[in-house]
């Protein structure tokens, strides 16, 4: 494992395990693969099962043939990825201290997504006999199902916070461990396609007609996508008991609101720039430090043009190197900025930021280091990972190299 | 194998319940969000006029000298535990674009989809700036809500956190329980002062897995955990006045109840409340909202078991010595 310094206060937070399924790809080689090649993996909906989605466009999780009805999609890809990051973190069966392993998974509609068709059969079953509908599932499931595989018994916790689920869950998932509550955690967030959010973001006006393009000119909104992705979390010292491969350590995090509007954006941006600032100080790092932010970037015109404004308030204008993986990626939902975490970790170990997909023209209103065209190979130390939400919920990672990791605290 | 507990601890300064009246049928209309709110929340989901009308009245039961909110709108936060707060509005938006067409949805209720919103809406009308969460763990989110709110508090990142359960069923849904309303507590970190008509709450939260019941041995580590959790949420203080059991016809319910029962031989009483399947996350809320509690420092134990597993456990007194 890498060297790292030893431990001393609150426990230490280390990636130790990573496992994803997106549109570009579902193994984390093969999803790396593509988004530092720039793939772009949406497009016209080809699932069968589909008929009732109010959008033409969306990012399809290819070849996971799991079934939309009756709530498995969502569950079939937690657990795939929560399996392969337990794999890559070496863990298949837990047999240490049950109750010191729990999952903490981020979702905005968790399985009601999977029960879509069933309840709108019932609606008009009701509608022509009077008959009531069984109700939609409730999303902890999705938890409780990954723990029941892996044998965990400790902290569960099913977190929903909109767009920003990805990185809540690892940051409470981050906070049980370095408050001692428990020494491992799976961490992560999932997201199928659906119906109702895509209805939702139609009604908005929020869909883009072709491609989503984050920081663009001419960017016009966002493309609905579905996938999943797990993040291994344990202390430092637990890791090094059990000889852990650490990938990077995840150093800060932290979360706030707007309180502002239910869709919108602060317009100066202070939910996100509060997020940014308080992630970096639970790290013990100036912003002067950071090589990569992983962007939100919806490719919506306020969300944006507010986050770049935010994030020249808080790095200045010479910004780190940004990218937004959604142009590639299209939005995940709840899982986005867990998949974007994982690209944060590679980033660090790869040291190679991917180009933001579809950006042609920035927008001068943008005005950051956005990485298009190609990927940029760049000494990526510190990498900061936004997420922000409707509800005016953000929340914002941290994460280091593990080489680094004791004296970036 | 070694059990660690942790409980987390606050001080409410306030409480809301915001409930149907006794005898309300599950369909009936019993709140009027107009005379309880005023103008400009008519297209909220119900339960999140629920809430912020429970929010409403915690504030102001902190007293009217009290200024609950006094802290910075940086270290105010917010969580809400729920079950089904938006389901009815996915019925109605599914129904509106059956009938209509997506067309003729309203743009100021459809982003309640989402369920986080509805907290959402409980930070932008109170300018709760530091963080909000919502969590929906079966049956005992509304608990969870107030052991969340009590580590954020714990850790610094709140001076003051609003924190309970809403719930509004979908009235067409064939199995869904007659719960409707919000219980909102005004939390501050545990060991400060208690004032007066105010309380202490600890929580613990635990996990029994399915499965596991159907072996001796699971069921053994099930009451082990329960036992652990309960000792640790009265250690150092008296044992429980009054003991509630909120469980459903599980195997986790029942197993849960046994541990209770068993440990509770010597103690106090167990009162239980069995539920359907699909209770929500409220009335555990509103059970440890509840007045009066046990005379002098009397305890109140709440317990709470999903058969997905999910158990939350926690205690409400009022120390003998308040501010």
């Amino acid at each position: 494992m890498a060297a790292m310094a030893a431990q001393t206060g609150p426990a230490r937070v280390v990636v130790t395990g990573l496992g994803v399924l997106t549109p570009i790809g579902t193994t984390v080689a093969g999803f790396w693969d593509a988004a530092v090649r720039g793939v772009v993996g949406t497009g016209p909906l080809t699932r069968p099962d589909a008929a009732d989605f109010p959008a033409a466009l969306a990012g399809e999780v290819a070849g996971f043939d799991a079934p939309r009805a009756g709530g498995e999609r969502s569950l079939a890809l937690a657990r795939a990825a929560a399996a392969a990051a337990a794999a890559d973190a070496g863990i298949h069966r837990w047999t240490g201290d049950p109750y010191r392993a729990g999952v903490c998974l981020g979702t905005l509609l968790g399985s009601r997504a999977g029960l879509e068709p069933a309840v709108t059969g019932f609606h008009r079953a009701a509608d022509a006999h009077g008959a009531p509908y069984p109700g939609p599932r409730a999303a902890p499931d999705l938890t409780d199902a990954v723990a029941r595989e892996l044998g965990f018994l400790g902290p569960g916790l099913a977190v929903a916070t909109a767009c920003a689920s990805g990185n809540s869950a690892l940051a409470h998932a981050a906070d049980t461990i370095r408050a001692g509550r428990a020494d491992v955690m799976i961490a992560g967030g999932v997201d199928e396609l659906s119906s109702g959010i895509m209805m939702m973001f139609s009604s908005l006006r929020s869909l883009a007609p072709d491609f989503l393009r984050p920081f663009d000119r001419d960017r016009a909104g966002l493309i609905v996508s579905e996938g999943a992705a797990a993040l291994v979390l344990e202390s430092y010292e637990h890791a090094r008991r059990r000889g852990a491969h650490v990938h990077a350590e995840l150093a800060g995090w932290a979360s706030a609101s707007d309180a502002h509007h239910m869709t919108a954006p602060h317009p100066q941006g202070s939910g996100a720039r509060r997020s940014m600032l308080r992630a970096l100080k639970s790290a013990g790092i100036s912003p002067d430090r950071v090589d990569h932010v992983s962007a939100h970037g919806t490719g919506t015109p306020s969300n944006d043009r507010v986050e770049a404004q935010a994030l020249r308030e808080v790095f200045g204008p010479r910004t780190p190197a940004v990218t937004s993986l959604k142009g590639a990626l299209g939005h995940t939902q709840g899982a986005a900025s867990a998949i974007e975490a994982v690209a944060c970790v590679l980033a660090l170990r790869d040291g190679v930021v991917p180009p933001t997909a579809n950006l042609v023209e920035l927008d001068p209103e943008c005005d950051v280091d956005v990485v298009r065209g190609r990927a940029r190979e760049m000494p990526v130390r510190v990498a900061v990972n936004n997420a922000f939400g409707f509800g005016g919920n953000t929340a914002c990672t941290v994460f280091t190299r593990p080489s680094t990791a004791g004296s970036a605290r | 194998m070694t059990v660690r507990v942790v409980v987390a601890e606050s001080v409410v300064h306030g409480a809301g319940l915001v409930l149907p009246p006794e005898g309300t049928g599950p369909a009936e209309s019993w709140f009027d969000h107009r005379a309880r709110l005023g103008r400009g929340y008519k297209y909220l989901p119900p339960a999140c006029q629920y809430l912020l009308a429970a929010a409403r009245t915690a504030l102001e039961d902190c007293g009217p000298e009290a200024d609950p909110l006094a802290a910075a709108p940086e270290l105010r936060g917010a969580v809400v535990g729920t079950n089904s707060a938006v389901a009815a509005l996915h019925a109605a938006i599914d129904e509106t674009v059956r009938r209509e067409g997506a067309s003729a949805l309203s743009p100021m209720s459809v982003p309640y989809f989402a369920v986080n919103l509805v907290a959402g809406r409980l930070s932008t009308e109170h300018v709760l700036k530091g963080f909000n969460l919502t969590v929906t763990s079966p049956r005992v989110a509304g608990v969870e809500a107030l052991h969340l709110a009590a580590l954020e508090l714990a850790a610094g990142r709140a001076a003051v956190t609003l924190a309970g359960a809403a719930e509004a069923p979908d009235p067409r849904a064939a199995d869904a329980e007659p719960e409707a309303g919000a219980a909102l507590f005004v939390l501050r970190p545990g060991g400060g002062p208690v004032p007066a008509g105010g309380r202490v709450l600890r929580t613990v939260l635990r996990f029994v897995p399915p499965p596991a019941l159907a072996a001796a041995e699971g069921r053994r580590l099930a009451r082990d955990s329960v036992r652990r959790a309960l000792d640790a949420l009265h250690s150092g203080g008296p044992a429980p006045d009054e003991v509630e059991l909120l469980a459903d016809p599980s195997p986790v319910g029942d197993a849960v109840a046994d541990a209770l029962r068993s440990w509770c031989a010597d103690r106090a009483p167990v009162s239980t409340r069995r539920s359907g399947a699909r209770a929500g996350a409220l009335t555990p809320v509103v059970r440890l909202a509840a007045r009066p509690l046990p005379a002098g420092a009397g305890r109140r134990l709440v317990v709470t078991a999903s058969r997905a597993g999910n158990v939350a456990l926690a205690t409400a007194h009022t120390p003998e010595h308040t501010d």
